[in-house]
């Protein structure tokens, strides 16, 4: 086990080893951000200064080894736009994205399990119908137009919810609701064919033959082998909630690393960017590994080591 | 005259027992499937309507102050045609922006997909076919890229090369790669242990030869089913930045970039917010229909 964490945990390095330097390459080759952060009626002397300040008329190659020192030194400079270090604007905002990924993400497979579950028991009726529709529009709608249909919604005809800020329990519905929408629908689809597939299996056929009453069929047989894929699927879908909290932040001021992230984008602030960028991919990396472990607490049967 | 001559007369099979055309059977098994039917025509008037939208008679970057956020009508109004879908801000009128902003998010989506496609698919089958250290280094670089988001990848290399219509295709085109490089070095690592590629290797075909004959025409299948399904993101994605204002920029319209100017007027105008919406919603809807009945299509067994 010890062997297996250490070599997942390399290759997660590995991986955010190859993210900076694919950012690096790419800040690299787009021109230097001098002429960006100087007034455009500085002088080409005022340039050339601050090109030697930065370090900008250093060999690519050094320069490649001095960023790839900085950021093992967690040192990211500071922020353009607030002179702030860029590792305290990002670690600033690292708590209120996690609650509300971690929000969306428990408000998605509390309804999208057992939707599942239901339309995959009940197959053919209406309500399978109904959840299959709603995982299929659920997938091809765009996180931030449900967000602002949602506060069309609940905000503005019947204003029952603060459309935007961040503190109370209200505030966190919104953003969490149309983030959790997306996922529920991959939940509830992977939920739903997989333990249709599980029902198939002849040893469900055995319980159910020895008199096994149906409801213990699923949820003490079927289930806990159909949980392998929607796990999986978490995975997958991590990635995309951290995606979309990037544009349901900026919708409702929600301060988190996503709105960070845009304003940042937007103002090419280039260390908040790349701060920003590391912590997102560390963050899925461990997220990884934490889910592959899972793996076999769920199913002994998989053995990740030995 | 004997047994013999008999058995080697072939049959005369009648003519619905002859094989099918590929695009007749594939229209067959559409036509049986409402949903999947229903998903193809609607693609094809929504790309219809795209590549069109020039002929659509209002002018989308017009600005008639006096005309500003009118709701859906269908009445005419001094000699001008009605605005069916209401008209912006500054009285452009929405349905001829929206026309305009499907033909953009179809060219870009379409665009950075076909460079998405022929990097990653390229890469895919030299990294599966030829294995060892060139196998190693592509999938590392592909872990490295699935660690991020599709949307922070974007944000990032936006911030450094600056938005617009060709950086936004180029952008979406050189992250999107990794799905097409990870499904086909897939398939190719299954077709390898196939007796026929044996077969081929032990007549003395040449690698190149296995690889450009043997193996490309069969990963067919799993290319297309992952176009279509990442076409699908690729628009989403393209209005997402558009949306955030990391996109394509004004006044160009841009599904995003409308939702983006709406955001204003939630109070006065929910025809501005509900239809670039539902526009964007169509599209994505119909074409993962597709990948999924694509999918099916190809190969059951087949999981994505």
């Amino acid at each position: 086990m010890v062997s297996f964490l250490a070599q997942r945990i390399l290759q997660g390095f590995l991986a955010i080893f190859l993210v900076l330097s694919m950012v690096f390459v790419v800040l690299n080759i787009s021109g230097d951000p001098i002429r960006m952060m100087l007034p455009p009626t500085a002088t080409q002397e005022d340039v050339e200064a601050m090109r030697e300040a930065f370090g900008f008329d250093q060999p690519l190659v050094f320069r490649y080894f001095t960023f790839l020192n900085q950021m093992a030194h967690l040192d990211f400079g500071h922020s353009v736009q607030t002179r702030r270090p860029a590792l305290d604007m990002v670690l600033g905002r690292l708590p209120a994205t996690l609650f509300l990924a971690f929000s969306a993400l428990f408000l998605a497979l509390l309804i999208g399990v057992p939707l599942g579950i239901l339309a995959a028991v009940k197959r053919g009726s209406i309500l399978d119908t109904l959840a299959v529709l709603l995982s299929m529009v659920g997938q091809s709608t765009p996180v931030f137009w449900i967000a602002l249909v949602l506060i069309f919604l609940f905000g503005v005809i019947y204003p029952v919810l603060p459309p935007s800020g961040y503190g109370t329990a209200a505030h966190l519905v919104l953003p969490a609701t149309s983030l959790a929408l997306f996922l529920l629908a991959g939940m509830t689809r992977v939920t739903r064919t997989s333990l249709i597939e599980v029902l198939n299996l002849p040893y469900v056929t055995t319980a159910r033959s020895k008199g096994v009453r149906e409801h213990v069929v699923i949820i003490k047989h079927a289930l806990r082998n159909a949980a392998i894929p929607v796990i999986t699927q978490l995975t997958l879908q991590m990635r995309f909630v951290i995606g979309g909290s990037v544009v349901v932040e900026s919708i409702f001021g929600w301060p988190g690393l996503g709105q960070l992230l845009a304003q940042a984008a937007f103002a090419r602030d280039y260390p908040v960017v790349i701060a920003c960028t590391l912590f997102v991919s560390l963050f899925i990396v461990l997220f990884n590994i934490a889910l592959d472990l899972s793996y076999s607490a769920i199913d002994p049967r998989i053995r990740l080591w030995d | 005259m004997g047994l013999m001559e008999q058995r080697i007369k072939r049959p005369d099979f009648p003519a619905t027992i002859r094989a099918e055309t590929w695009w007749r059977q594939y229209l067959r098994i559409t036509w049986r499937n409402k949903r999947v039917f229903a998903a193809h025509a609607m693609l094809f008037l929504l790309v219809l309507a795209a590549v069109l939208a020039p002929l659509y008679p209002v002018d989308p970057f017009d600005q008639r102050l006096a005309q500003s956020l009118k709701p859906p009508a269908l009445t005419q109004e001094q000699n001008e045609l009605p605005s069916l879908l209401g008209t912006d801000s500054l009285g452009r009128d929405l349905l001829a922006r929206l026309l305009l902003a499907t033909r953009i998010s179809l060219m870009v989506s379409g665009l950075s997909v076909l460079i998405a496609c022929l990097v990653g698919t390229l890469l895919g089958l030299i990294s599966g076919y030829q294995g060892g250290l060139v196998d190693a280094v592509i999938m590392r670089i592909v872990d490295a890229l699935l660690s991020l988001p599709f949307v922070v990848v974007a944000i990032t290399i936006v911030a450094a090369i600056g938005p617009g219509l060709i950086n936004i295709a180029l952008i979406l085109g050189l992250t999107g790669w990794v799905t097409f490089a990870k499904l086909v070095r897939g398939e190719v690592l299954r077709l390898k242990e196939i007796e026929y590629i044996e077969a081929a290797r032990s007549i003395g075909c040449s690698r190149k030869r296995i690889l450009l004959r043997h193996i490309t025409p069969q990963v067919v299948g799993v290319v297309l089913v992952t176009i279509t399904l990442t076409l699908g993101q690729m628009i989403i994605t393209e209005a997402t930045l558009s949306f955030l204002g990391l996109g394509i920029p004004p006044p160009t319209p841009t599904l995003g970039g409308i939702l983006s100017d709406a955001q204003t007027f939630f109070f006065s105008a929910w025809w501005i917010v509900v239809f670039p919406g539902v526009f964007l919603m169509l599209i994505v809807l119909s074409v993962n229909i597709i990948g999924d009945f694509l999918r099916d299509y190809f190969d059951p067994q087949l999981k994505l």
